[in-house]
């Protein structure tokens, strides 16, 4: 067993006193990065309280349930950001990535913390799959509000529907990586390619807005 | 005859999920030149929770065969996408204020669907969630449909009398002693053909030989996706087999009808 909570104590004070230093965007990714890493303690809590209530058991509860759950306590902070402060389409990306990436982190923490950090190729898969997977589904939970606000559509039907994409997207990873061999492989391999093909198309978005600028 | 009907659906998910692939390349390819960005949007969406539903039932079903699902998840998608669908056609008709009776009434008719996936399944909270989305499509799509008058009085009184009549048969089948249940689950398959036949029939008209106009060929493509999918919740063996592959065919009439409201409104 670890305690957790001593860990988060641990790696967010540094965190914060470091975002005290700072300004704007790099304060907004610090503070939404101890956001996100908070955000996976109380995930966690709820997935133990569900698998201890023997609805499902622990492997079900980790790849039915935690989906859900970790999925509609990252989307909170992040549709409280965005009606409360209504910040610029920019600013909301980092707040989101941020969160993304602090429960990324605290996740492969705890993690490595149990199951020790002996193994390299375990080490990689562990970054490189989980916590891109998390960076990348509330990448798509952002891009969803972002449009949606942008054309003054917010709606509970657009808002369920883009955090049941997110979640969708993190259950068929969690379902893929639950038996050993091709389907694991794919599952791996799911993040990083959904993440080259948003930095993709945002480039080539990014590209034709300059083009048009020039023009 | 168990084997030959997983195979068939397994074939037809896979088939359904590489068409949502197309359509959704489709789309993303030419995203920065649609005019209706919103509809656009909530559309690719809708797709894309229904490929990765699709893949979850894929995966699921190879990798846990004859396991009983905990939860859902796959659901969740197709949630989705009744969602974004509706929120799609809602803000492509987002001047109308008015709202149908009709409307109201296909609400009523999906909770009377609820209560009967209900009956079948017995997951009580899942079934009320299923049908409070489904619920959400209707009302927009049916609203959207008397909006733009994408039907006639009698195709309205034809439908509706239809789609109730359905609703009480597959109730009876609950009550009635097993020979008149037979009869009338039967009767019901009878009912569902007919409605698919209406609907495909209508959707051809409207989207590909261009019948109607854009606005209301979207409305009559929307309306026969929902139909087919409420169709395929109420069949089972061979009948959900085929409701699955006209749901796939109406997905692909839904493409073509954003396709066509796209380009008028480029031309205008």
């Amino acid at each position: 067993m670890i305690h957790a909570e001593n860990i988060l104590i641990c790696i967010v004070f540094p965190i914060i006193i470091s975002g005290l230093f700072v300004r704007g965007n790099a304060r907004r990714l610090a503070f939404s990065f101890v956001t996100g890493m908070l955000v996976c303690l109380i995930s966690a809590y709820l997935s133990g309280y569900v698998g201890y209530l023997g609805v499902t058991d622990i492997e079900e509860t980790a790849i039915f349930i935690s989906p859900i759950i970790e999925e509609i306590i990252k989307f909170i902070p992040l549709i409280f950001y965005i009606l409360l402060f209504e910040p610029a389409d920019d600013s909301f990306y980092v707040f989101a990535t941020g969160i993304g990436a602090g429960f990324a982190t605290f996740e492969n923490c705890c993690y490595i913390l149990t199951k020790g950090a002996e193994s390299l190729p375990f080490v990689m898969v562990r970054g490189m799959a989980v916590g891109v997977m998390h960076i990348v589904s509330i990448i798509a939970l952002a891009s969803g509000l972002v449009i949606i606000r942008r054309f003054k559509a917010l709606s509970i039907a657009g808002i369920m529907g883009s955090l049941s994409m997110a979640v969708m997207f993190h259950a068929l990873y969690n379902l893929l990586v639950s038996k050993a061999g091709v389907s694991s492989i794919v599952g791996y391999a799911m993040p990083i390619a959904a993440a080259t093909g948003i930095l993709v198309v945002r480039k080539w978005k990014a590209d034709k807005h300059y083009i048009k600028i020039h023009e | 005859m168990k084997e030959l009907l997983a195979t068939i659906e397994y074939t037809e998910a896979i088939v359904q999920s590489l068409v949502l692939l197309v359509l959704i390349i489709l789309m993303l390819a030419k995203a920065d030149r649609r005019n209706n960005v919103l509809l656009s949007a909530f559309y690719v969406f809708g797709l894309i929770s229904l490929l990765m539903s699709d893949l979850y039932w894929i995966a699921y079903s190879f990798l846990r065969p004859g396991t009983r699902m905990p939860f859902a998840a796959n659901e969740i998608g197709e949630g989705a996408l009744f969602l974004l669908m509706g929120a799609a056609l809602s803000y492509a008709f987002r001047e109308n204020r008015k709202k149908a009776p009709e409307a109201f009434l296909s609400v009523v008719f999906v909770a009377i669907n609820a209560a009967l996936w209900y009956g079948w399944s017995g997951e009580l909270f899942e079934d009320i969630l299923t049908g409070v989305e489904v619920s959400y499509l209707f009302f927009v799509t049916v609203n959207s449909a008397k909006y733009t008058q994408a039907f006639k009085r009698m195709e309205w009184i034809a439908v509706g009398t239809g789609a109730f009549l359905l609703a009480g048969m597959q109730g009876l089948t609950f009550i009635l002693p097993k020979g008149l249940s037979f009869i009338a689950d039967k009767c019901c398959y009878v009912l569902m053909v007919m409605g698919a036949c209406f609907f495909v029939l209508k959707t051809v008209n409207a989207v590909i030989r261009k019948k109607a106009s854009p606005e209301q060929a979207l409305c009559i493509s929307w309306l026969a996706m929902g139909s087919m999918t409420i169709f395929m919740y109420m069949s089972a063996g061979f009948a959900y087999s085929a409701f699955l592959t006209l749901c796939t065919f109406s997905i692909i009439c839904t493409y073509l009808a954003v396709r066509r409201l796209d380009e008028r409104r480029a031309e205008s």
